[in-house]
């Protein structure tokens, strides 16, 4: 079977998995891969101290690269369910997979409120 | 009568102090307020933390792993052999996945 990226990596273990879950995480991989270039190119596209045809040709092959190696691209999933809706970013885990696991008492710390 | 206060310091040398406190601490010199960019640099990288959100593989083995490592053993997952007798039932009510089209 050919490999749906175009770039190979490895599949997360620990995490529910589906094509948008694999996706992203192909995406994380690849932003970590090139985000010193990003940066390096970012850094001359801003620097107004620099000649301004240096800063423009910085500006395009910023555009230029890939849009998976874009940090905006990265969309925080459940970990459970693999949903990107209603996430908690502190537990990385959906509004119902954090429910569920709060009511069984599987998050330390976390209880329903009562008082 | 002169005051016990000293006078303060001109602008010109309080300057001085400031660029040398910046060279003695590695800090960014730039008065003018100049945008040059080093905030971009100064900034830590984001990607090994972005690049584990979905867990670090090596921290622990999987069933999967076990059953690699320990063939003689002869694992069996429970959640696998369920998964697999729901895909098997339902083949049987033709609810199954649709066929490969033949090229």
């Amino acid at each position: 079977m050919v490999f749906r990226f175009p770039v190979k990596i490895a599949l997360p273990k620990h995490a529910y998995l589906n094509g948008r879950v694999i996706k992203d995480h192909f995406k994380r991989t690849q932003v970590a891969e090139h985000e010193v270039t990003r940066n390096a190119l970012k850094y001359i596209a801003r620097n107004t101290e620099l000649p301004a045809r240096a800063r423009v040709e910085a500006q395009l092959q910023l555009t230029s690269m890939p849009n998976y190696t874009r940090p905006t691209q990265i969309v925080d999933r459940c970990i459970a369910s693999g949903n990107a809706r209603s996430v908690v970013s502190d537990f990385k885990l959906n509004r119902t997979a954090f429910r569920n696991r709060a009511r069984l008492g599987q998050i330390p710390g976390v209880k329903k409120a009562s008082w | 009568m002169s005051s016990i206060l000293r006078k303060l310091p001109s602008k010109e040398r309080l300057l001085q102090v400031k660029k040398l406190s910046a060279e003695i601490f590695g800090a960014n010199w730039n008065p003018e307020g100049k945008r040059n960019g080093s905030k971009i640099l100064r900034a830590p990288l984001k990607g090994p933390e972005l690049k584990n959100y979905y867990g670090d593989n090596n921290a622990t083995p999987t069933f999967k792993d076990f059953k690699a490592w320990f063939p003689e053993l002869r694992l069996v997952d429970p959640k696998e052999v369920y998964r697999l007798k729901m895909v098997d039932d339902r083949k049987k009510r033709n609810k199954g996945a649709p066929k490969k089209k033949k090229q």
